[in-house]
């Protein structure tokens, strides 16, 4: 009787064992659309064995636990961290784009043509109130699309700026969960637990962190993960967050990103990457940089255009003034670019002659003006040349990004399919195990059925 | 390599999204007729096709100021022109006067038309272009020569640029009505003239017909000196129509959307997306080992 009593346990065993196995595959299937999800197995455990007695045979389970690649995690890290950069850098650039080149005819550089046009007009005859007027009209639209440039530019580097902090916002929350889900882990590791729930919590923030920052995901005890930057200051290590700061200086017009830990010194990051390193760069390099280039193309414009028109002299005889007022240096010289007001009232004071007895015919002042059309202004190019390599550099910056962002796009595609392909859940061969499942459940079935048989002829044996 | 459901439908979401992008590139190529719409399609291309409007504003400003030059190098021509005609009227007075057959009311009367041929001579050289006086070098707001004939005007000249390399000055109206740099002064031969008509002073005559001969060809030269400039400014009007219009060649060639090409490309696309999204049905077909 014992010896089927035995028989009954293992029956039961077997039908719990795969009650457990058909609850993961239901889980799996539940789950093959939600990102993040590592598809789970409950492996069976043979009870017993030769050594062993016949009370403790039968089958058992495992906990359940997921399926993952862990060598290609890293793998998609990186890749993550590049897409991200790419992808906001190619954005964000782009709105240096659209504000240095609106449209064919609407850039800065359309108007100096214009402007400079204007002059060669007006040279051939210097006196004509008409054609001084549209030459100050030109010089007034050249210095408002200069304004206006600089204006958007600042309002979208500011954009940029904002929605970096955001990112280091939603980051620093995002370091600090993972730095809690890390300790439960650990916890339930140190149980004996796998905990492949959480653990699947953590990735999907760690795929979000990678996203946001380059990172190096380094695994450490008891399922815990180390978040590394290239530079080797931990965000994550050991269930602790460290706090990601940004700080803006404005004489630089640059923001930079640290690393803080508690009370401790901010340790400066470079090479940031991720979306975070996308808009850093961005708001530093094409921003910041575009920035400088048109305050520096403003400034040198006005100082050799008012070199020229001091020298000359005005239909009444006297020297010129300086034509366009802007600040003593360069700094913020695009945004105050503007034609001298008494100038811009009375056309009069157009320094049109080169002297004072050769007005009001006298067109040597324009020549001189004209000249500067192609002359060489303190970064070696003309207003011209600068202009224009601005838009190329933007252009190249983007194509370059866009360029980046397709074959890391297709890199990481290629490492997910791969990250997949392990622990992706395949609804096919979750069919098949629960056709399998079922199958073993209904032979278990049988084995308690035929036992129940046995004790009844048994039982009427006696009777 | 196993391959999962939501990887499956990730990777023909992905595919179909690159079509579709590749293929709105391409309607938006056919539909606007252009490579490239901003400086990040093609940088290289647009550096370019901004380099040639650059030169064609240029070379237009240019065309502009040829045309203006045009109509006023046109305007001394022609006013040379009459002055240079009066003068040889004043010439042939002055030569008929001379020979001694003539009476002194003959002379009289010939000092009349002097007169008259002076104040053509005069309003010649008071010339206006859109308001402003040819023959007055920079002093071009006020008349260069006086109601006495007397020069006026500056020696001043300005020179206007046609092209990059190739300027116009102005006519002297101080050489060829003031006198300048030794040259006759046609006013002054022409008032000396007629005082010595009405003087009846025969024997000044002969050395006035001297001076008037040599004004005129001092004129006629001023002429062909207008007629030179003249060609100087075609020849830059002509430079800067080429420049144009090479440069709408090039920038043609550099923007220009290749229709045939890019309509075929959406075509394939098409295509391809047509067969992506039909793969993407099938897909459905597979579902049936669920029915297992």
């Amino acid at each position: 009787m014992s010896n089927l009593s035995h028989i009954l346990q293992v029956g039961r065993g077997a039908l719990f064992s795969h009650q457990r196995r058909m609850s993961s595959i239901q889980n799996n299937i539940a789950n093959a659309s939600t990102a993040g999800y590592r598809r789970q197995r409950t492996d069976y455990v043979t009870l017993g064995g030769q050594l062993t007695q016949n009370s403790v045979k039968g089958v058992s389970t495992r906990e359940a636990d997921s399926i993952r690649a862990p060598f290609l995690a890293r793998q998609l890290a990186q890749h993550r961290g590049d897409l991200g950069y790419h992808t906001t850098r190619a954005t964000m650039d782009a709105g240096v784009e659209a504000t240095l080149f609106p449209g064919p005819g609407q850039d800065i550089g359309a108007q100096v043509d214009s402007f400079f046009q204007s002059a060669r007009q007006l040279s051939a005859s210097p006196s004509s109130e008409i054609e001084r007027k549209e030459f100050l009209q030109s010089a007034e639209e050249l210095a408002r699309r200069f304004r206006q440039t600089d204006a958007s530019l600042r309002a979208q580097q500011n954009d940029v700026r904002d929605q970096a902090s955001e990112m280091v916002r939603d980051l620093n929350a995002d370091l600090k969960r993972i730095a809690e889900l890390d300790q439960s882990i650990s916890g339930e590791v140190a149980a004996g637990k796998p905990a492949p729930n959480l653990i699947d919590e953590r990735d999907r923030l760690v795929a979000k962190v990678s996203e946001t920052i380059k990172v190096d995901v380094v695994r450490g005890d008891n399922g815990t993960v180390n978040l590394v930057t290239p530079q080797g200051r931990s965000l994550v290590e050991g269930g602790k967050a460290r706090t990601v700061e940004m700080s803006f200086d404005a004489a630089s017009n640059t923001v930079s990103v640290g690393v803080r830990s508690g009370a401790g010194a901010l340790q400066p990051l470079s090479n940031v990457g991720g979306n975070l390193g996308g808009a850093v760069d961005s708001h530093n390099l094409t921003f910041a940089a575009q920035m400088k280039n048109l305050d520096t193309l403003a400034f040198d414009f006005a100082q050799a255009v008012n070199a020229v028109h001091t020298a000359g002299f005005d239909l009444n005889g006297n020297a010129g003034q300086a034509f366009f007022t802007v600040p003593g240096t360069s700094g913020g010289a695009a945004a105050a670019l503007a034609v001298n007001s008494q100038v811009a009232r009375d056309h009069r004071l157009l320094a049109t002659a080169s002297t004072a007895a050769s007005s009001p015919g006298g067109n040597g002042a324009l020549l001189s003006l004209i000249a500067v059309q192609d002359q060489a202004l303190s970064q070696g190019a003309s207003l011209g040349g600068g202009l224009r390599s601005m838009v190329t550099t933007v252009g190249r910056s983007i194509a370059n990004s866009q360029s980046q962002l397709e074959a890391s796009s297709a890199s990481l595609s290629q490492i997910e399919s791969l990250d997949a392909a392990v622990s992706g859940v395949s609804l096919e061969e979750e069919m098949i195990a629960l056709t399998q499942v079922q199958k073993s459940f209904d032979a278990a079935m049988k084995l308690l059925k035929t036992t129940d048989e046995i004790f009844e002829t048994l039982m009427s044996l006696r009777r | 390599m196993r391959v999962t459901d939501q990887r499956r439908y990730t990777q023909l979401v992905d595919r179909i999204r690159t079509q579709q992008s590749r293929l709105q590139k391409s309607i938006d190529e056919v539909s606007s007729g252009e490579k490239f719409t901003k400086p990040s399609d093609n940088p290289a291309a647009s550096a370019l096709v901004r380099r040639l409007q650059e030169s064609t504003a240029r070379h237009e400003g240019y065309l502009n100021v040829a045309t203006r030059m045009q109509g006023e190098y046109e305007m001394a021509e022609s006013s040379i022109a009459e002055a240079s005609t009066a003068m040889q009227r004043a010439l042939d007075v002055a030569m008929q006067m001379s020979n001694g057959t003539y009476s002194d009311e003959n002379l009289k009367a010939a000092a009349e038309e002097v007169a008259q041929i002076f104040e053509m001579v005069r309003q010649s050289a008071n010339s206006q272009y859109q308001g402003r006086y040819i023959f007055g070098g920079v002093k071009e707001g006020t008349p260069p020569v006086d109601a006495a004939g007397v020069f006026q005007g500056s020696t001043d000249l300005r020179t206007t640029l046609v092209g990059d390399h190739a300027s116009v000055s102005q006519m002297s109206g101080a050489d060829l009505f003031g006198g300048a740099g030794g040259a006759t002064n046609p006013m002054t031969a022409l008032s000396e003239l007629r005082t010595a008509l009405n003087a009846g002073d025969r024997s000044a005559l002969g050395g006035l017909v001297d001076r008037i001969r040599s004004s005129v060809t001092q004129l006629n030269l001023g002429r062909q000196r207008t007629g030179h400039v003249l060609q100087t400014i075609e020849h830059a009007r002509g430079f800067a129509d080429n420049v144009v219009f090479q440069n709408a060649a090039d920038t043609d060639r550099a923007q220009s959307a290749d229709i045939a090409q890019a309509a075929s490309r959406i075509q394939l696309i098409s295509t391809s997306l047509q067969a992506t999204t039909e793969a993407a049905s099938r897909l459905r077909n597979l579902e049936s080992i669920l029915k297992l």
